[in-house]
């Protein structure tokens, strides 16, 4: 793809950065909002600096995988302990802890049970509605692999589902 | 769709509320005008706010500089990254790579876990060399006759894919190199593509029409052709599931062995996978690509004070957010809590001058708790990414118990945390290779 100019790097975010801060807020708890700005601009900083490598036809998945490397990086951050321990404080006029997390505790549980690999490919399929082979660009992984990794994971998660609900 | 689908999509936690940037167009403005040194600075400044926060992970955390220093001379500290997908994770793990569950965990420990300290080994994992010629030697071996391509081109992964469409990629993921067959009817979406191609050294099935074949006969050909693959690795535990697959055909059948990868005996958080047909032809298989290089064992702290170390990151979860923090322990009895149980409380306040009118403030909810009583663990492996890029596995304390909600219902469960004595870990402070540099 030749590289985008301005008025195009403008669609592209209006286009898709809905996507990718749903995607982001899905991942990372608690979260405020400055702070998820944040990150989509920094995620999108990334974005305009490759923009040369963004595949056409294939925007919003590329878009996702490198929101995920921004996504380890920020957890990575997040685990240092400082020895002033300063804690992230949810704002009071965030809505609620409760309003982003997943409310069906069955489905909850089931994810839950998933390893992050599979987890996160059942994820990227029901919720931010990626096929496969947008996961596969998202993942940076073939078509093929991302095909019967799919499958594999969705097919756990429905065992899962079922032994929690027996339960 | 079936219900289990159609309960998982509805629940998406930002369904109807999907994000929305507050100024768009002057976060793209600044994006598109601003330097790169200008860039490298704001994302320094949001990596230290991001630093002060709640760490959300189960990797034990070092304390003060003066343990570090305490530590033996001769034993490295493990400065250590994220945990690699690919295993089942805990519910206390969940938040460190997903949507967290908004439930604070009190642990207790169960009577039968020891107050012991211990030892344990290390191992570092250890891929093939030359990636390319790796992707060659495993597409021979499931006789896909191709060359390999660089599938990103980065050098690292590679993918062969003969004629028919039958695939073998080589991929790093999470931090180790994993490789995938994939036979070309498992690739296609219709049958008509032909059953996949007879797997050399596989015992001969029943054919199309026949059952599935023993599990001692796909155990037995499984291990003939992890031999030929030779790894520094064993499997055990196998695990078996069948489906049946309809099509215009007729009922195809399938039959699925997981096996645990275990490294000297110990189980590790990975694993490998066959699926073949009733002809006992591989349909496809995936495991990981390593050997086992250097070791070294570590002390590891007592099962207990790993329950200890759990309840440390429960409170890092959720201290400072609104409601009050409960103590570790105080769920010994088993008692579940009712929901808002911790909260609300309430503070005075004073308005502006001395002598202003006293208010209340209601500090909103805290999230609900669920007690634990953790009575079994295992000594396992997990694979971790060191500072420098090589994986490790490391011992880590895989706990079973029973979790009463704050609704009163029971369930059983699994946690885990890193069972190598505190002192001896420590988060990398830089990023991984692999990362986006910028």
């Amino acid at each position: 793809m030749g590289t985008i100019d301005d008025d195009g790097f403008r669609r592209l975010v209006g286009d898709h950065s809905s996507a990718i801060g749903s995607y982001l807020r899905r991942r990372l708890y608690p979260l405020t909002a400055s702070d998820l700005d944040d990150l989509v601009e920094e995620t999108l900083i990334i974005v305009w600096r490759r923009r040369a490598d963004i595949p056409a036809g294939a925007e919003l998945p590329w878009m996702i995988g490198v929101a995920r490397n921004v996504l380890r990086n920020a957890r990575r951050s997040r685990q240092r302990r400082t020895s002033l321990e300063s804690s992230l404080k949810v704002a009071p006029t965030d809505a609620s802890a409760e309003d982003y997390v997943v409310a069906d505790a069955t489905v909850r549980e089931a994810l839950a049970r998933l390893s992050d690999d599979d987890r996160e490919i059942v994820m990227l399929s029901a919720w931010d509605g990626l096929d496969v082979h947008a996961i596969a660009t998202a993942l940076s992984i073939t078509t093929n692999v991302a095909a019967v990794r799919l499958t594999r994971a969705q097919s756990r998660f429905r065992e899962f589902f079922a032994a929690v609900e027996v339960a | 769709m079936s219900n289990i689908e159609d309960r998982l999509r509805a629940a998406d936690p930002v369904a109807g509320r999907m994000y929305e940037h507050p100024d768009l167009d002057a976060m793209v403005s600044r994006i598109t005008s601003t330097s790169a040194v200008r860039l490298n600075d704001q994302w320094r400044l949001f990596k230290v706010k991001m630093a002060s926060a709640v760490a959300v992970t189960s990797v034990v955390m070092v304390g003060a500089v003066a343990a570090l220093q305490g530590a033996g001379p001769s034993l490295p500290i493990l400065q250590l990254g994220l945990a690699k997908s690919g295993a089942a994770t805990s519910p206390s793990n969940f938040g460190s790579s997903a949507m967290m569950i908004y439930e604070k965990f009190v642990f207790t420990a169960g009577a039968g876990l020891s107050g012991v300290p211990s030892l344990a080994t290390t191992y570092q994992l250890q891929a093939p060399q030359d990636s390319s010629s790796e992707a060659a030697r495993l597409a021979s071996i499931f006789t896909v006759n191709g060359t390999p391509l660089d599938a990103n081109g980065d050098g690292t992964d590679w993918s062969v894919t003969d004629a028919a469409g039958n695939n073998l990629d080589y991929q790093f993921y999470g931090g180790v190199a994993n490789w995938y067959y994939t036979s070309a009817s498992e690739n296609s979406s219709s049958v008509a593509s032909g059953p996949p191609p007879s797997t050399p050294g596989f015992t001969a099935g029943a054919g199309a029409s026949g059952p599935v074949p023993s599990h001692s006969t796909l155990d037995s050909d499984v291990s003939a052709l992890m031999k030929r693959m030779d790894y520094g690795y064993a499997l055990a535990n196998p695990s078996f599931s069948s489906e049946a697959v309809s099509s215009g055909s007729g009922t195809l059948s399938e039959e699925t062995v997981s096996y645990d990868v275990v490294v000297d005996g110990v189980t590790t958080d990975q694993s490998a996978q066959f699926t073949v047909d009733s002809s006992n032809n591989l349909m496809d298989a995936s495991g990981p690509a390593f050997t086992v290089g250097s070791s070294a064992n570590y002390p590891l702290q007592s099962p207990v004070d790993g329950v200890a170390a759990l309840n440390t990151e429960q409170q890092d979860r959720f201290s400072g957010a609104n409601g009050t923090t409960v103590a570790p322990g105080s769920g010994a009895t088993g008692t579940a809590q009712p929901p808002g149980s911790t909260s609300p409380t309430t503070v005075p306040s004073s308005g502006e001058g001395s002598s202003g009118p006293t208010t209340t403030t209601t500090v909103p909810a805290g999230p609900p708790i669920v007690n634990v009583v953790l009575d079994g663990v295992t000594l396992t492996l997990g694979t971790y990414q060191l500072h420098g890029g090589t994986a490790w596995l490391i011992p880590v304390y895989q706990y079973t118990g029973t979790a009463t909600s704050a609704d009163g219902n029971s369930y059983t469960g699994a946690w885990s945390t890193i069972a190598v004595e505190p002192s001896y870990v420590q988060l990398a402070s830089r990023a991984s290779p692999g990362i986006i540099n910028y």
